[in-house]
Protein backbone atom coordinates (compact mmCIF):
# COMPACT_ATOMS: atom_id res chain seq x y z
CA UNK A 1 0.00 0.00 0.00
CA UNK A 2 1.56 3.59 -0.79
CA UNK A 3 0.06 5.80 1.62
CA UNK A 4 0.93 9.69 0.59
CA UNK A 5 2.71 11.05 2.90
CA UNK A 6 0.23 13.96 4.65
CA UNK A 7 1.24 15.52 7.89
CA UNK A 8 -1.89 16.74 9.81
CA UNK A 9 -1.02 20.34 11.09
CA UNK A 10 -1.47 19.06 14.45
CA UNK A 11 -3.76 18.80 17.66
CA UNK A 12 -4.73 20.90 19.98
CA UNK A 13 -1.62 19.74 22.28
CA UNK A 14 0.89 20.76 19.38
CA UNK A 15 1.55 17.16 18.17
CA UNK A 16 2.43 16.14 15.19
CA UNK A 17 0.43 13.47 13.66
CA UNK A 18 1.54 11.57 10.36
CA UNK A 19 -1.14 8.98 8.82
CA UNK A 20 -2.79 9.68 11.70
CA UNK A 21 -0.64 8.39 14.18
CA UNK A 22 1.57 10.76 16.32
CA UNK A 23 4.82 11.45 14.35
CA UNK A 24 6.96 10.41 17.32
CA UNK A 25 5.14 7.08 17.94
CA UNK A 26 5.43 6.15 13.98
CA UNK A 27 9.03 7.29 14.70
CA UNK A 28 9.31 4.49 17.64
CA UNK A 29 7.79 1.90 15.42
CA UNK A 30 9.81 2.25 12.75
CA UNK A 31 12.81 2.16 15.12
CA UNK A 32 11.79 -0.37 16.89
CA UNK A 33 11.33 -2.68 14.06
CA UNK A 34 14.84 -1.14 12.56
CA UNK A 35 16.29 -3.04 15.74
CA UNK A 36 14.41 -5.96 15.39
CA UNK A 37 16.06 -6.42 11.85
CA UNK A 38 19.63 -5.57 12.86
CA UNK A 39 18.98 -8.22 15.63
CA UNK A 40 17.89 -10.34 13.39
CA UNK A 41 20.75 -9.65 10.71
CA UNK A 42 23.22 -10.09 14.10
CA UNK A 43 21.71 -13.32 15.17
CA UNK A 44 22.04 -14.85 11.27
CA UNK A 45 25.65 -14.04 11.19
CA UNK A 46 26.05 -15.36 14.89
CA UNK A 47 24.44 -18.93 14.03
CA UNK A 48 26.17 -18.78 10.31
CA UNK A 49 29.77 -18.22 12.28
CA UNK A 50 29.00 -20.99 14.43
CA UNK A 51 27.98 -23.26 12.11
CA UNK A 52 30.53 -22.61 9.71
CA UNK A 53 32.76 -23.23 12.76
CA UNK A 54 31.36 -26.12 13.49
CA UNK A 55 31.43 -27.56 10.11
CA UNK A 56 35.01 -26.26 8.93
CA UNK A 57 36.12 -28.49 11.75
CA UNK A 58 33.76 -31.88 11.25
CA UNK A 59 34.88 -30.94 7.61
CA UNK A 60 38.79 -30.86 8.26
CA UNK A 61 38.21 -33.73 10.59
CA UNK A 62 37.09 -35.68 7.22
CA UNK A 63 39.39 -33.99 5.16
CA UNK A 64 42.24 -35.11 7.53
CA UNK A 65 40.87 -38.85 7.31
CA UNK A 66 40.72 -38.46 3.62
CA UNK A 67 44.12 -37.31 3.49
CA UNK A 68 46.01 -39.85 5.84
CA UNK A 69 43.94 -42.74 4.04
CA UNK A 70 45.89 -41.66 0.86
CA UNK A 71 48.97 -41.23 2.61
CA UNK A 72 49.44 -44.32 3.87
CA UNK A 73 48.27 -45.82 0.34
CA UNK A 74 50.99 -44.36 -1.09
CA UNK A 75 52.99 -45.26 1.38
CA UNK A 76 52.14 -48.93 1.58
CA UNK A 77 52.63 -48.76 -2.69
CA UNK A 78 56.07 -47.34 -2.01
CA UNK A 79 57.22 -50.34 0.18
CA UNK A 80 55.31 -53.35 -1.86
CA UNK A 81 57.02 -51.30 -4.53
CA UNK A 82 60.62 -51.71 -2.72
CA UNK A 83 59.65 -55.23 -2.09
CA UNK A 84 58.34 -56.65 -5.43
CA UNK A 85 60.95 -54.76 -7.38
CA UNK A 86 58.79 -53.37 -10.40
CA UNK A 87 61.26 -52.12 -13.13
CA UNK A 88 64.17 -54.29 -11.84
CA UNK A 89 64.89 -52.81 -8.40
CA UNK A 90 63.43 -54.08 -4.85
CA UNK A 91 64.56 -57.25 -2.95
CA UNK A 92 63.22 -59.75 -5.32
CA UNK A 93 64.93 -57.99 -8.06
CA UNK A 94 68.29 -57.99 -6.40
CA UNK A 95 67.77 -61.65 -5.53
CA UNK A 96 66.87 -62.21 -9.51
CA UNK A 97 70.32 -60.21 -10.17
CA UNK A 98 72.18 -62.34 -7.52
CA UNK A 99 71.20 -65.52 -9.28
CA UNK A 100 71.93 -63.86 -12.07
CA UNK A 101 75.64 -63.36 -11.65
CA UNK A 102 75.98 -66.78 -10.06
CA UNK A 103 74.75 -68.45 -12.97
CA UNK A 104 77.15 -66.36 -14.89
CA UNK A 105 79.73 -67.58 -12.46
CA UNK A 106 79.35 -70.88 -12.85
CA UNK A 107 79.07 -71.49 -16.87
CA UNK A 108 82.52 -69.53 -16.63
CA UNK A 109 83.86 -72.04 -14.10
CA UNK A 110 82.42 -75.40 -16.72
CA UNK A 111 83.83 -73.55 -19.65
CA UNK A 112 87.12 -73.32 -18.22
CA UNK A 113 86.76 -77.02 -16.72
CA UNK A 114 86.48 -78.43 -19.92
CA UNK A 115 88.95 -76.62 -21.69
CA UNK A 116 91.33 -77.97 -18.90
CA UNK A 117 89.47 -81.93 -19.81
CA UNK A 118 90.39 -80.96 -23.24
CA UNK A 119 93.55 -79.69 -22.80
CA UNK A 120 94.21 -83.07 -20.59
CA UNK A 121 92.90 -85.46 -22.86
CA UNK A 122 95.09 -83.75 -26.07
CA UNK A 123 98.17 -83.95 -23.67
CA UNK A 124 97.55 -87.56 -23.03
CA UNK A 125 97.30 -88.34 -27.52
CA UNK A 126 100.99 -86.09 -27.58
CA UNK A 127 102.11 -88.23 -24.89
CA UNK A 128 101.29 -91.65 -26.65
CA UNK A 129 103.12 -89.99 -29.57
CA UNK A 130 106.04 -89.08 -27.58
CA UNK A 131 106.67 -92.43 -25.95
CA UNK A 132 106.04 -94.03 -29.63
CA UNK A 133 108.88 -91.54 -30.87
CA UNK A 134 111.21 -92.47 -27.90
CA UNK A 135 110.67 -96.22 -29.23
CA UNK A 136 111.12 -95.40 -32.26
CA UNK A 137 114.31 -93.71 -31.28
CA UNK A 138 115.76 -96.18 -28.79
CA UNK A 139 114.93 -98.76 -32.66
CA UNK A 140 117.54 -96.47 -34.23
CA UNK A 141 119.92 -96.46 -31.03
CA UNK A 142 119.95 -99.98 -31.22
CA UNK A 143 120.52 -100.38 -34.85
CA UNK A 144 123.50 -98.03 -34.55
CA UNK A 145 124.96 -100.01 -31.37
CA UNK A 146 124.81 -102.84 -33.86
CA UNK A 147 126.28 -100.84 -36.89
CA UNK A 148 129.05 -99.91 -34.74
CA UNK A 149 129.70 -103.48 -33.60
CA UNK A 150 129.99 -104.99 -37.13
CA UNK A 151 132.28 -101.62 -38.10
CA UNK A 152 134.67 -102.63 -35.03
CA UNK A 153 134.38 -105.67 -36.10
CA UNK A 154 135.34 -105.05 -39.57
CA UNK A 155 137.92 -102.30 -38.65
CA UNK A 156 139.67 -105.33 -36.54
CA UNK A 157 139.46 -107.38 -39.47
CA UNK A 158 141.08 -105.31 -41.95
CA UNK A 159 143.87 -104.12 -39.34
CA UNK A 160 145.34 -101.40 -38.81
CA UNK A 161 143.95 -99.46 -42.12
CA UNK A 162 140.97 -99.68 -40.05
CA UNK A 163 142.25 -98.11 -37.07
CA UNK A 164 139.86 -94.62 -38.57
CA UNK A 165 136.76 -97.27 -38.54
CA UNK A 166 137.46 -98.41 -35.72
CA UNK A 167 137.50 -94.66 -33.69
CA UNK A 168 134.17 -93.77 -35.72
CA UNK A 169 132.42 -97.08 -34.91
CA UNK A 170 133.91 -95.88 -31.21
CA UNK A 171 132.40 -92.76 -31.43
CA UNK A 172 128.75 -94.02 -32.64
CA UNK A 173 128.94 -96.83 -30.05
CA UNK A 174 128.76 -93.94 -27.64
CA UNK A 175 126.15 -91.78 -29.36
CA UNK A 176 123.82 -95.05 -28.89
CA UNK A 177 124.44 -95.26 -25.57
CA UNK A 178 123.37 -91.29 -25.11
CA UNK A 179 120.45 -91.93 -27.30
CA UNK A 180 119.81 -94.91 -25.07
CA UNK A 181 119.96 -93.20 -21.77
CA UNK A 182 117.91 -90.15 -22.97
CA UNK A 183 115.34 -92.27 -24.32
CA UNK A 184 115.35 -94.14 -20.41
CA UNK A 185 114.96 -90.37 -19.33
CA UNK A 186 112.02 -89.56 -21.85
CA UNK A 187 110.26 -93.54 -21.08
CA UNK A 188 110.55 -92.33 -16.95
CA UNK A 189 109.06 -88.97 -17.67
CA UNK A 190 106.64 -90.58 -20.14
CA UNK A 191 105.81 -93.51 -17.55
CA UNK A 192 105.24 -90.45 -14.71
CA UNK A 193 103.23 -88.51 -17.10
CA UNK A 194 101.19 -91.71 -18.60
CA UNK A 195 100.36 -92.30 -14.92
CA UNK A 196 99.23 -88.43 -13.87
CA UNK A 197 97.61 -87.10 -17.01
CA UNK A 198 94.77 -89.69 -16.81
CA UNK A 199 94.04 -88.29 -13.43
CA UNK A 200 93.93 -85.02 -14.47
CA UNK A 201 91.82 -85.43 -17.01
CA UNK A 202 89.37 -87.65 -14.73
CA UNK A 203 89.73 -84.84 -12.18
CA UNK A 204 88.70 -81.90 -14.94
CA UNK A 205 86.01 -84.66 -15.48
CA UNK A 206 84.65 -84.74 -12.38
CA UNK A 207 85.10 -81.35 -11.64
CA UNK A 208 82.89 -80.25 -14.53
CA UNK A 209 80.05 -82.92 -13.49
CA UNK A 210 80.13 -81.56 -10.14
CA UNK A 211 79.76 -77.98 -11.72
CA UNK A 212 77.23 -78.93 -14.03
CA UNK A 213 75.15 -80.37 -10.99
CA UNK A 214 75.73 -77.12 -9.14
CA UNK A 215 74.79 -75.12 -12.01
CA UNK A 216 71.21 -77.46 -12.37
CA UNK A 217 70.77 -76.92 -9.08
CA UNK A 218 71.52 -73.09 -9.00
CA UNK A 219 68.81 -73.49 -11.52
CA UNK A 220 66.40 -75.21 -9.53
CA UNK A 221 66.94 -72.78 -7.17
CA UNK A 222 66.25 -69.72 -9.08
CA UNK A 223 63.54 -70.84 -10.49
CA UNK A 224 61.93 -71.39 -7.30
CA UNK A 225 62.68 -67.73 -6.32
CA UNK A 226 61.18 -66.87 -9.59
CA UNK A 227 57.85 -68.89 -8.40
CA UNK A 228 57.99 -67.69 -4.96
CA UNK A 229 58.53 -64.20 -5.82
CA UNK A 230 55.76 -64.44 -8.54
CA UNK A 231 53.52 -66.19 -5.85
CA UNK A 232 54.71 -63.24 -3.58
CA UNK A 233 53.60 -60.62 -6.33
CA UNK A 234 50.53 -61.90 -6.64
CA UNK A 235 49.53 -61.70 -3.74
CA UNK A 236 50.83 -58.01 -3.06
CA UNK A 237 48.53 -57.25 -6.14
CA UNK A 238 45.51 -58.64 -4.48
CA UNK A 239 46.59 -56.67 -1.10
CA UNK A 240 46.64 -53.81 -2.87
CA UNK A 241 43.74 -54.08 -5.08
CA UNK A 242 41.66 -54.57 -1.94
CA UNK A 243 43.11 -52.22 0.13
CA UNK A 244 42.81 -49.65 -3.16
CA UNK A 245 38.86 -50.37 -2.74
CA UNK A 246 38.97 -49.83 0.47
CA UNK A 247 40.30 -46.61 0.64
CA UNK A 248 38.30 -45.64 -2.49
CA UNK A 249 35.10 -46.20 -0.66
CA UNK A 250 36.61 -44.90 2.67
CA UNK A 251 37.49 -42.06 0.71
CA UNK A 252 34.06 -41.98 -1.45
CA UNK A 253 32.10 -42.39 2.20
CA UNK A 254 33.84 -39.08 3.47
CA UNK A 255 33.51 -36.83 0.41
CA UNK A 256 29.51 -37.96 0.73
CA UNK A 257 29.92 -36.96 4.24
CA UNK A 258 31.41 -33.64 2.77
CA UNK A 259 29.02 -33.20 0.56
CA UNK A 260 26.56 -33.36 3.43
CA UNK A 261 28.12 -30.95 5.12
CA UNK A 262 27.35 -28.25 2.55
CA UNK A 263 23.86 -28.17 4.18
CA UNK A 264 25.73 -24.90 6.35
CA UNK A 265 26.37 -23.09 3.15
CA UNK A 266 22.68 -23.64 1.70
CA UNK A 267 21.00 -22.79 5.39
CA UNK A 268 23.63 -19.59 6.01
CA UNK A 269 22.45 -18.56 2.37
CA UNK A 270 18.49 -19.59 3.15
CA UNK A 271 18.70 -17.72 6.61
CA UNK A 272 20.67 -14.30 4.98
CA UNK A 273 17.47 -14.50 3.05
CA UNK A 274 15.53 -13.24 5.93
CA UNK A 275 17.27 -9.50 5.06
CA UNK A 276 15.69 -8.14 2.37
CA UNK A 277 12.07 -8.72 3.06
CA UNK A 278 13.21 -7.43 6.60
CA UNK A 279 14.24 -4.28 4.81
CA UNK A 280 11.73 -4.17 2.59
CA UNK A 281 8.86 -4.75 5.55
CA UNK A 282 10.53 -1.61 7.25
CA UNK A 283 9.79 0.35 4.08
CA UNK A 284 6.26 -0.50 3.67
CA UNK A 285 5.33 0.06 7.45
CA UNK A 286 7.06 3.54 7.00
CA UNK A 287 4.56 3.93 3.72
CA UNK A 288 1.63 2.36 6.12
CA UNK A 289 2.87 5.10 8.86
CA UNK A 290 2.45 7.53 6.02
CA UNK A 291 5.91 8.72 6.49
CA UNK A 292 8.49 6.82 3.59
CA UNK A 293 11.06 9.67 4.39
CA UNK A 294 11.85 7.49 7.76
CA UNK A 295 13.20 4.72 5.42
CA UNK A 296 14.91 6.99 3.32
CA UNK A 297 18.52 6.38 4.87
CA UNK A 298 18.04 2.69 5.15
CA UNK A 299 21.32 0.87 4.21
CA UNK A 300 20.89 -1.54 1.72
CA UNK A 301 20.62 -5.34 2.64
CA UNK A 302 24.24 -6.93 2.64
CA UNK A 303 22.78 -10.02 1.18
CA UNK A 304 21.65 -9.67 -2.56
CA UNK A 305 20.43 -13.19 -4.17
CA UNK A 306 20.38 -12.20 -7.72
CA UNK A 307 18.48 -15.12 -8.50
CA UNK A 308 15.88 -13.93 -5.53
CA UNK A 309 14.21 -15.31 -3.17
CA UNK A 310 12.98 -19.54 -3.30
CA UNK A 311 12.75 -22.42 -1.35
CA UNK A 312 16.35 -24.59 -1.82
CA UNK A 313 16.06 -26.98 -4.71
CA UNK A 314 16.97 -30.37 -3.64
CA UNK A 315 15.70 -31.82 -6.81
CA UNK A 316 17.91 -30.68 -8.86
CA UNK A 317 21.03 -30.86 -5.75
CA UNK A 318 24.31 -32.02 -7.87
CA UNK A 319 22.90 -31.87 -10.94
CA UNK A 320 25.81 -31.00 -13.34
CA UNK A 321 25.11 -29.50 -16.99
CA UNK A 322 27.65 -28.67 -19.34
CA UNK A 323 27.24 -26.33 -22.16
CA UNK B 1 53.05 -30.33 -13.57
CA UNK B 2 49.52 -29.90 -12.24
CA UNK B 3 46.74 -27.98 -13.50
CA UNK B 4 45.56 -25.31 -11.29
CA UNK B 5 41.96 -24.48 -11.01
CA UNK B 6 40.58 -21.21 -9.37
CA UNK B 7 37.70 -21.67 -6.68
CA UNK B 8 35.78 -18.45 -6.25
CA UNK B 9 33.01 -19.27 -3.43
CA UNK B 10 32.53 -16.86 -0.43
CA UNK B 11 31.87 -20.35 1.69
CA UNK B 12 35.08 -21.22 3.33
CA UNK B 13 33.17 -24.86 3.83
CA UNK B 14 32.36 -24.84 -0.14
CA UNK B 15 35.76 -23.57 -0.79
CA UNK B 16 37.57 -26.33 1.01
CA UNK B 17 35.10 -29.13 0.49
CA UNK B 18 35.93 -28.02 -3.67
CA UNK B 19 39.85 -27.68 -2.95
CA UNK B 20 39.81 -31.50 -1.23
CA UNK B 21 38.11 -32.97 -4.19
CA UNK B 22 40.26 -31.67 -6.87
CA UNK B 23 43.73 -31.66 -4.48
CA UNK B 24 42.86 -35.73 -4.29
CA UNK B 25 42.08 -35.93 -7.92
CA UNK B 26 45.95 -34.24 -8.58
CA UNK B 27 44.55 -30.68 -9.25
CA UNK B 28 46.36 -27.23 -7.68
CA UNK B 29 43.87 -25.41 -6.16
CA UNK B 30 43.77 -21.15 -5.38
CA UNK B 31 40.97 -19.62 -3.40
CA UNK B 32 39.02 -16.33 -3.97
CA UNK B 33 36.74 -15.24 -1.35
CA UNK B 34 34.23 -13.50 -3.92
CA UNK B 35 34.21 -12.30 -7.70
CA UNK B 36 36.16 -8.90 -6.99
CA UNK B 37 39.31 -11.40 -5.56
CA UNK B 38 38.64 -14.19 -8.44
CA UNK B 39 39.00 -11.32 -11.03
CA UNK B 40 42.22 -10.31 -9.72
CA UNK B 41 43.99 -13.23 -9.03
CA UNK B 42 42.96 -14.60 -12.85
CA UNK B 43 44.52 -11.39 -13.65
CA UNK B 44 48.10 -11.84 -11.49
CA UNK B 45 48.75 -15.73 -12.58
CA UNK B 46 48.52 -17.30 -16.29
CA UNK B 47 49.08 -20.26 -14.67
CA UNK B 48 45.15 -20.86 -13.53
CA UNK B 49 43.66 -23.53 -16.10
CA UNK B 50 39.82 -23.40 -15.10
CA UNK B 51 37.80 -21.22 -12.74
CA UNK B 52 35.07 -22.76 -10.07
CA UNK B 53 32.36 -20.01 -9.72
CA UNK B 54 29.42 -19.70 -7.03
CA UNK B 55 27.13 -16.85 -7.67
CA UNK B 56 25.40 -15.10 -5.01
CA UNK B 57 28.81 -13.46 -3.06
CA UNK B 58 29.49 -10.07 -2.14
CA UNK B 59 31.31 -6.97 -3.89
CA UNK B 60 30.94 -8.77 -6.82
CA UNK B 61 28.86 -11.95 -7.53
CA UNK B 62 29.48 -14.85 -9.90
CA UNK B 63 27.96 -13.38 -13.24
CA UNK B 64 29.95 -10.05 -13.18
CA UNK B 65 33.21 -12.05 -12.54
CA UNK B 66 32.08 -14.48 -15.64
CA UNK B 67 31.48 -11.35 -17.66
CA UNK B 68 34.39 -9.41 -16.80
CA UNK B 69 36.91 -12.05 -16.97
CA UNK B 70 35.19 -13.29 -20.81
CA UNK B 71 35.24 -9.82 -21.84
CA UNK B 72 38.95 -9.46 -20.61
CA UNK B 73 40.86 -11.03 -23.80
CA UNK B 74 43.83 -12.85 -22.70
CA UNK B 75 41.54 -15.30 -20.45
CA UNK B 76 38.10 -15.16 -22.88
CA UNK B 77 38.68 -18.98 -23.64
CA UNK B 78 39.61 -19.82 -19.57
CA UNK B 79 36.95 -22.55 -19.02
CA UNK B 80 34.69 -21.83 -15.96
CA UNK B 81 32.08 -24.38 -14.16
CA UNK B 82 29.62 -22.32 -11.95
CA UNK B 83 29.03 -23.75 -8.99
CA UNK B 84 25.88 -22.56 -6.85
CA UNK B 85 22.76 -23.51 -5.20
CA UNK B 86 20.42 -21.16 -7.95
CA UNK B 87 18.91 -22.81 -10.57
CA UNK B 88 16.95 -20.73 -12.42
CA UNK B 89 16.74 -20.77 -16.23
CA UNK B 90 17.21 -17.11 -16.57
CA UNK B 91 20.58 -17.09 -14.72
CA UNK B 92 22.08 -20.33 -16.34
CA UNK B 93 21.27 -18.65 -19.89
CA UNK B 94 22.94 -15.73 -18.94
CA UNK B 95 25.89 -18.36 -17.94
CA UNK B 96 26.11 -19.49 -20.97
CA UNK B 97 26.00 -16.28 -22.91
CA UNK B 98 28.81 -15.22 -21.12
CA UNK B 99 30.83 -17.71 -21.92
CA UNK B 100 30.51 -20.42 -18.61
CA UNK B 101 31.06 -24.10 -19.74
CA UNK B 102 29.39 -25.58 -17.49
CA UNK B 103 26.68 -25.49 -14.20
CA UNK B 104 26.53 -27.61 -11.24
CA UNK B 105 23.78 -27.14 -8.45
CA UNK B 106 24.89 -27.24 -4.98
CA UNK B 107 25.10 -29.63 -3.17
CA UNK B 108 27.50 -30.84 -5.66
CA UNK B 109 29.33 -34.41 -5.42
CA UNK B 110 33.13 -34.49 -5.25
CA UNK B 111 33.02 -37.16 -8.03
CA UNK B 112 30.81 -35.24 -10.50
CA UNK B 113 32.13 -32.39 -9.99
CA UNK B 114 35.99 -33.78 -10.84
CA UNK B 115 34.54 -35.54 -13.37
CA UNK B 116 33.49 -32.29 -14.88
CA UNK B 117 36.96 -30.63 -14.57
CA UNK B 118 38.71 -33.87 -16.07
CA UNK B 119 36.46 -33.49 -18.81
CA UNK B 120 36.53 -29.47 -19.89
CA UNK B 121 40.57 -29.22 -18.99
CA UNK B 122 40.58 -32.45 -21.29
CA UNK B 123 38.81 -30.81 -23.93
Amino acid sequence: MNMALREDDGDQSGVTHVGGVPRQLARKLFEGLAGFRELMVARINDVNATTMREVMAAATSVASVVEGATEHITRVKQMVSALDGQGGGGVSGAIARQGEVLRRFFEAVSRDIARQESTAQRAQTQLQRITKAASDTANLASAARLLALNARIEAARVGGHGNCFSTIAGEMQHLAEQITRANEFIDSLASRLSQDLPELAQTAHALRQSSEALRHDLSAAAHDVDVETEAMRAVIGRLLESSDHEMAKLIGTSHEALSHLQFQDVIAQGLLRLEPPLRELQIGQADQLGAPDLAADLPAAQHVEIGGDKPVDQQNAGEVMLF
Amino acid sequence: MAKKVLVVDDSPTVRQQVGLALKQAGYEVVEATDGADGVAKVGSDSSIGMVILDVNMPRMNGLEMLETVKAGGANANLPVIMLTSEGQQSLIERAKKAGAKGWIVKPFKAELLVAAVKKLLVA
